[in-house]
């Protein structure tokens, strides 16, 4: 029961498990997969005078150590904005999660919003990189900045989700994974997030995350 | 008589004006040290009856010396709720003390009027001061503010009808309390236009515990004449829209003939477009008609107002912007497009019109579709009888009161004790308990549960004496600037690259345009060029289709007394009378609706059902108003929805409202059981989705007030875009947990007392469970249920499983327009 309600997908002959903790896992490589944490928004938030309690933090590093507990990855690559802004509290908390986790190791491939030195991250034990390759795949942050076509990119920042509709003029977003032909999308893992809506072609795969479920959305246009 | 007496009487003589048995009668219950209101409409000499009174006491107190004593230190303190009405208040006023000789200044102080100006008047008030509810609370937020108000006898709150129903009502309720605190003896009077509560409006201005009042009426005949524009044909006149752009051609000889014309639009877009549209039909009329709306430029609407004054506007396409403020004389018609949704604001519309001595206002409504006809016969037996519209007073508010308490804490600091007393001597506060008071005490000095690690909003401190204050001046600058109850939305600044200003639009309207994209605002065709620091610059641009820039609050309700009206009209056009030429032309109407359904009468409560290719559609038509068929239609979806796993599509208007289903709706079985109980009401409509939406939506004016969120200082140009959500985030982390924070009990409670309207719509229930049900399966959508089918703007509700939904949907790709 490790993968509650998890799709698998096979993908370059690898192993893919899609999980509705807006997360991927690869097999193979005992790999975890997790993009655009963003924490220590909240912290932004105060300081421009708008208060949000530490809780949501709380909660995403809670429902990260959940996911890592039971899984138990031997290699965790985060895909950028694992931090939101500059230094505050939340990494302090942060540090102390990284020191229980000691065994596993850590990637981060830099976002947009990591605006620590690379020496500090290395401080708190994350490998920090611009692009992780793993062979078949590219991982990294924005995909739109990828220096190495050849090999299939995984990346994470625009927080993909899709628009549904159906009778009676309903509608409806979902967050989603996006699978193209050389390139996918993850969700954005941190709950304070908005999202970006994407238009996936014919041949493209999307798994909406619907209340703990991915249910793969058919794409017919 | 006394010597004040007649130097006043004396003063009225040389002008040639009588004194009105009203004004008479003001002064003597002044004097006599009555407090009171006064119902007057505007321009009948309401502001004198209330202003000679001061300086009759004045006379009389200082019978030698009243023409020369000078720094008096402020003796009236004047509340307008517009500050274009203060400036010509103070003109009155200062040239009639001028008139007599006596030395007294009259100043004002609201948004507009210079830092020197006021800096001045703290040195040394002014012995009249007219200023707005805000700038009352500004001043009581200085440091050392008594000094000011140590010679205060009189307040008098003008136009308390505008601020009555509103927090800036409340506002003004909290500022007297102080000033009473101040001066015990303080005399306070209103002025009001004519509404349903005069009564209970005394009340609440004065206080529940109030001394003797009295409510004096000044009875002056208002002529008002109010003539239908109708379409010729009803064949092509549509059963839907909101523009009536159709009957443009009917108004155009109505301009012609007139003087000055205002015409008046429900929302900000439509204005827009009819002017574009004037200008279109009419370009001869360029240069002689102008725009004004609340978005545009305070030059350009100063401009448009004096342009209106001086009598060289041929018309002005207006919204609620011009419904109050200053006269203009040239003005001698007023078109109103659409619904006005209630009886004062149509006659209030009329009332500006007509002001030349004798005269008739006149006011001619357009319908933008057929069922308002129906409301055009009601408005026009309505201004013929009495029944105004109450405006209901705002209880309890827990924001206004913490922005109150701060300020109080940023001024020279409070002992909470003699505060609650004074605040519980309030009409809004009443009722406050000890409880929630202290959980008021918590959150501005800790911040409440959630917030209370954070220094920040750990407003105000606590002495050893337990005496309230505030110590950090960044707290206190910021407070001091975001006093005030009404909340906005982030809006960029409009500006031609010249610099020059031509207002503000909301910022999600902008961004959905392109650089390069045009957008009709302020009248004129324009093309977007760039984009920095919360400014947009524009040019002029050629050709004509274009966006409009459309706001929120163009939805507005009809009021109850509308509604009732209504009915009776609807009654009479059931029973065959067609008295009414409106009603006369809409017979044909009436036809189809009786042929393909039912014309329901007063007793019958009329259901219809039909299928589309969209699903299942089911139509209610209480009449009771939007506001109250908001509510009724979540009810009712709630209800149904707890019977089967369903989804509702909801839309609402005046008339009605529509539940629209993938699957068809059980209403048949509901109706069987007590569809329309009034019982567990509050909890049926707490449990639809739709209440956490509408509450949200409260709670961003609620975290504005409360000063959760800081708008910023003016002129910072960061774009504050990724904080902009920040309200509704609030409201998601307190849902979760803090659920019982009394802000977020308060975005609840005004849900159900002011968007819904719990009293109306219990009432609304009752008259159901009274009336027939009338259940009709309708082949095609009826007139009634048309202009409700064709409503975009759609509630949401839910009892299906979203992963169940989900596997029914397909996915929408987006449309690339190039």
């Amino acid at each position: 029961m490790r993968f509650k309600n998890a799709q698998q997908l096979k993908l370059k002959s690898q192993t893919l498990k899609l999980l509705p903790q807006k997360a991927l896992f690869w097999k193979e490589q005992k790999m975890l997969v997790v993009s655009d944490v963003h924490l220590g928004k909240s912290g932004h938030f105060r300081k421009h005078g708008i208060a949000v309690p530490n809780s949501v933090n709380e909660s995403n590093i809670s429902r990260l150590n959940e996911l890592v507990e039971k899984i138990e990855p031997e290699k965790i690559v985060f895909l950028g904005d694992l931090f939101h802004s500059e230094s505050n509290n939340e990494i302090e908390q942060f540090k102390e999660w990284r020191q229980a986790h000691a065994a596993t190791e850590m990637i981060l491939t830099i976002g947009n919003h990591d605006l620590l030195t690379g020496i500090e991250y290395e401080k708190m034990g994350l490998n920090c990189v611009n692009q992780f390759h793993a062979s078949p795949f590219t991982f990294l942050h924005d995909e739109s900045e990828n220096q190495d076509s050849n090999s299939y990119c995984i990346s994470g920042h625009i927080h993909p989700a899709v628009k549904l509709k159906g009778k009676a003029r309903q509608h409806l977003y979902v967050p989603c994974f996006y699978f193209g032909k050389q390139a996918a999308l993850l969700p954005a893992f941190g709950s304070f997030t908005g999202s970006y809506r994407i238009n996936p072609a014919q041949n493209e795969s999307v798994f909406a995350i619907v209340e703990q479920e991915i249910i793969q959305i058919p794409v017919n246009s | 008589m006394s010597k004040g007496k007649q130097i006043i009487e004396h003063w009225f003589e040389a002008r040639g004006w009588n004194i009105f048995p009203f004004q008479q009668e003001v002064w003597n219950a002044f004097l006599n040290g009555k407090q009171g209101l006064l119902n007057a409409p505007t321009g009948s000499g309401k502001s004198f009856a209330l202003f000679m009174p001061n300086l009759i006491k004045w006379i009389d107190e200082h019978p030698e010396q009243f023409r020369k004593k000078e720094k008096n230190g402020l003796k009236v303190l004047w509340i307008t709720p517009l500050r274009a009405l203060a400036k010509d208040i103070q003109i009155a006023l200062q040239s009639s003390v001028d008139e007599m000789g006596i030395p007294w200044e009259i100043g004002r102080r609201t948004g507009d009027v210079s830092q020197s100006v006021k800096q001045k008047q703290n040195r040394k008030m002014p012995e009249v001061l007219i200023t707005t509810p805000e700038s009352v609370h500004i001043l009581l937020a200085q440091k050392n503010c008594e000094r000011h108000f140590k010679n205060l006898d009189t307040v008098i709150v003008d136009e308390w009808h505008e601020l009555l129903g509103s927090k800036r009502g409340i506002q003004t309720e909290l500022g007297l309390s102080r000033l009473k605190g101040l001066r015990p003896e303080l005399q306070v009077w209103g002025i009001s236009a004519t509404i349903g509560n005069l009564d209970e409006a005394q009340d609440v201005l004065l206080g529940p515990n109030q001394k003797e009042a009295v409510i004096i009426k000044a009875n002056v005949p208002e002529k008002i004449e109010a003539i239908s524009v109708l379409p010729d044909e009803m064949e092509n006149f549509p059963w839907y829209g909101h523009l009536g752009l159709k009957l443009l051609p009917k108004i155009l000889p109505i301009i012609d003939e007139s003087r000055s014309t205002l015409i008046f639009t429900n929302t900000r877009a439509q204005s827009e477009i009819w002017f574009q549209n004037l200008l279109e039909a009419r370009p001869d009329l360029a240069g002689a008609i102008a725009i004004h709306h609340g978005s545009l430029d305070r030059k350009v609407r100063d401009w448009v107002e004096a342009s209106l004054h001086e009598g060289i506007l041929k018309a002005v396409v207006c919204t609620s912007s011009l419904d109050l403020g200053v006269d203009f004389s040239p003005v001698e018609t007023v078109i109103q497009i659409g619904s006005p949704k209630g009886v004062a604001r149509f006659m209030q519309r009329a009332g500006r019109s007509g002001h030349q001595p004798g005269s008739t206002s006149r006011i001619y409504f357009v319908p933008t579709h057929a069922l308002e006809l129906i409301e055009a016969a009601a408005l026009k037996s309505a201004i013929h009888s009495d029944e105004m519209e109450s405006r209901d007073p705002v209880l309890k508010p827990y924001d206004v009161l913490i922005q109150y308490l701060v300020t109080l804490a940023v001024s020279d600091g409070f002992y909470p004790d003699e505060i609650f007393t004074e605040v519980k001597d309030t009409f809004a506060y009443q009722t406050l308990t000890e409880r929630e008071w202290n959980d008021i005490l918590q959150f501005i000095t800790v911040g409440g549960k959630s917030l209370s690690r954070y220094n920040e909003y750990s407003k105000v401190e606590i002495d050893e004496d337990g005496f309230y204050k505030v110590t950090s001046r960044k707290i206190a600058r910021r407070h001091r600037m975001s006093i005030g109850t009404i909340a906005s939305d982030a809006m960029l600044r409009v500006k031609y690259m010249s610099g020059r200003s031509l207002g503000a639009v909301e910022e999600w309207f902008i961004a959905q345009l392109n650089i390069g994209d045009t957008f009709w605002f302020a009248g004129r065709n324009l093309e977007l060029i760039k984009m920095k620091d919360m400014t947009v610059y524009v040019r002029r641009a050629k050709g004509t289709s274009s966006k409009v820039p459309s706001y929120m609050g163009g939805r507005m309700s009809l009021s109850s007394n509308m509604t009732h009206i209504l009915r009776k009209k609807m009654h009479q056009a059931v029973s065959g009378g067609y008295d009414d030429v409106e009603l006369k032309k809409l017979e044909p109407l009436f036809e189809i609706q009786r042929d393909w359904s039912v014309l329901p009468d007063e007793d019958q409560f009329l259901i219809e059902k039909s299928f589309s290719r969209e699903g299942c559609h089911v139509f209610f038509f209480p009449f009771e108003g939007r506001y109250v068929h908001e509510g009724m239609s979540a009810l009712i979806a709630h209800r149904l929805s707890k019977m089967t796993p369903i989804t509702f599509s909801i839309a609402m208007n005046d008339y009605g409202f529509e539940l629209l289903s993938d699957q068809d709706i059980p209403i048949e079985a509901a109706l069987e059981n007590d569809l329309f109980s009034a019982d567990n009401l509050v909890e049926d409509i707490m449990a639809s989705i739709n209440s956490a939406e509408l509450a949200k939506r409260r709670f961003r004016e609620i975290c504005q007030i409360a000063g959760l969120v800081f708008q910023g200082f003016p002129g910072q140009s960061k774009t504050n875009k990724h904080l902009q959500m920040s309200s509704s985030l609030f409201f998601d982390v307190f849902m979760e947990h803090e659920p019982d924070h009394l802000l977020i009990q308060q975005a609840f409670d005004e849900v159900m007392s002011i968007q819904l309207d719990e009293v109306r719509l219990r009432k609304a229930l009752k008259k159901i469970s009274e009336q027939t049900i009338v259940f009709n399966l309708t082949e095609r959508f009826t007139p009634y249920a048309f202009p409700i089918m064709v409503d975009r703007l759609r509630e949401k509700l839910s009892s299906e499983k979203l992963t169940d939904r989900i596997k029914k949907m397909q996915l929408q790709l987006e449309k690339h327009v190039k």
